[in-house]
C-alpha cells in the first residue's frame, strides 16, 4: 500500500509530467493547450474499468513499453469523443469519430501518445535519474474492460492495485481527457520514492 | 427461485443455480472459465488474469490465475452439491488486444492463459466442450446457469453463443 505522501509525490510527478505532455502538444500544434489538475486514483483493479466508464465502453488505448534502467508500462486510453477532438486539432478539420480509424489517423493518435509519454517519462527521468526508452506504440480499439487488461495483468503480477492518472487538455471547444496509466515495477516506484525522500 | 444476474469482475469468481446468469465484461487477454454441472444446474464463473499462480509474487487472490482459479470455482460448486465429474467446461476470452513486432512473453499473455486454462481442466478430468478464444477483440460474456448456453458478444466481431 502507498501512504499519503506517496500519494501526493506521484500527482506532484504526474503534474510535471502531464503539464510537460501539454507544452509539448501545443508546441507541436502551435496552439495554447490549457490543463487541468490531473487526478490521481489508485484502486483496486476489478473497478479500474469503471473509473472509465464501464468495462464495455468502446476506447482507444495506445501501449508502450519502456525499457532500458528499469521495466514500465504506459497506457494511454482516449475515449471516442476525444479521440474526434485530438484528430480534429491535428488535422485541423472535423474528423468523423467512427471507428475503425484510417491507418493515417491511427498513426497520428500512435504519434501524439509518443510525443506525450515520451515528455511524461522526461519528468520523471529528471526526478529519478533513471534513463527511459520507449518502446514503438501499439494501438486498438475496443472495450475498456479488454484493453485495460494488457495493463492490469502487469500490475496484477504483483499487486491488486492500480495506478490511474486522469489528465484534461483543452484547445478552444475540444476537449481531450486522456486517461493515463503508468504500470512501474515496485522496484521503480521504490526509487522514485527514494529519489524524492518519501521511502518507507 | 428467484433470478439473478451475477457480474464477476476481474480476478473474481460467482456460482449460481439454475435461473442465474452470470457475466463479466470486457474481456481482452484475460479467460472467463465457465463451468457447469448438468445435473443439478449449477454454474460458476471465474474470471482470471494470468497462467500459473506459481510464477508470480502475489499468492493471494487464487481467482487471478488459470490453475488456481479453476480448483477454487470446482471448490465452491462443490459446495452447492455439483459433482466434479459431471463438469463441463467452456472458455472465453485470451486475445491478443495489441499487436507488436518482437513479440516477448509478456505479450503473448492471452494464448498462454489458454493453454493454461486448458491444462488445469484436463488435470482435474473436465472435458472443455466449447470455446470462443484467441483473436484480436475483446468479449463480454453471460452464462446461463440454466443450461449452461455462453453468450459472447463481440464490438464488430459478431455475437455467438456456445
Amino acid at each position: 500500500m502507498l501512504s499519503n505522501m506517496q500519494i501526493d509525490v506521484l500527482r506532484e510527478i504526474s503534474n510535471i509530467g502531464c503539464g510537460n505532455a501539454a507544452t509539448a502538444l501545443s508546441t507541436m500544434l502551435n496552439k495554447r493547450i490549457d490543463m487541468e489538475l490531473p487526478s490521481v486514483n489508485i484502486l483496486p483493479l476489478a473497478e479500474a474499468p469503471d473509473l472509465l466508464g464501464g468495462a464495455e465502453l468502446l476506447v482507444t488505448g495506445v501501449f508502450f513499453q519502456a525499457i532500458d534502467d528499469l521495466p514500465c508500462s504506459i497506457l494511454w486510453l482516449l475515449k471516442q469523443d476525444s479521440v474526434g477532438s485530438l484528430l480534429s486539432l491535428l488535422f485541423g478539420m472535423d474528423i468523423t469519430t467512427d471507428p475503425p480509424y484510417t491507418s493515417m489517423e491511427q498513426s497520428a493518435l500512435m504519434e501524439v501518445g509518443n510525443i506525450l509519454s515520451s515528455s511524461y517519462l522526461g519528468a520523471l527521468s529528471c526526478f529519478t535519474g533513471l534513463n527511459f526508452q520507449l518502446s514503438v506504440p501499439a494501438l486498438a480499439t475496443d472495450m475498456a474492460g479488454a484493453i485495460l487488461d494488457i495493463a492490469l495483468m502487469q500490475l496484477g503480477s504483483y499487486s491488486d492495485q492500480a495506478l490511474v492518472i486522469k489528465n484534461s487538455l483543452r484547445e478552444g471547444d475540444e476537449s481531450v481527457e486522456a486517461n493515463f496509466l503508468l504500470l512501474p515495477d515496485p522496484e521503480l516506484l521504490q526509487r522514485i520514492f527514494q529519489a524524492l525522500g518519501v521511502a518507507e | 427461485m428467484k433470478k439473478e444476474i451475477k457480474q464477476v469482475g476481474m480476478a473474481q469468481y460467482a456460482v449460481g443455480e439454475a435461473g442465474d446468469v452470470l457475466r463479466t465484461l470486457g474481456l481482452g487477454s484475460c479467460i472467463g472459465i465457465c463451468l457447469y454441472d448438468p445435473v443439478l444446474h449449477v454454474g460458476g464463473l471465474v474470471h482470471i488474469m494470468l497462467p500459473e499462480m506459481s510464477l508470480y509474487q502475489d499468492k493471494a487472490t487464487e481467482a487471478k490465475y488459470a490453475d488456481t482459479g479453476i480448483r477454487l470455482l470446482v471448490k465452491e460448486m462443490e459446495r452447492l452439491g455439483a459433482s466434479s465429474t459431471r463438469l463441463r467446461g467452456k472458455l472465453a476470452g485470451g486475445a491478443q488486444m495489441f499487436a507488436f513486432t518482437g513479440q516477448n512473453e509478456t505479450m503473448r499473455i492471452g494464448e498462454r492463459n489458454i493453454l493454461a486454462s486448458h491444462k488445469a481442466l484436463q488435470e482435474l478430468r473436465i472435458p472443455v466442450v466449447a470455446e470462443h478464444t484467441g483473436g484480436n477483440y475483446g468479449r463480454t460474456i453471460e452464462f446461463s446457469c440454466n443450461g449452461g448456453a455462453l453468450e459472447v458478444r463481440t464490438i464488430g466481431h459478431g455475437t455467438f453463443i456456445i
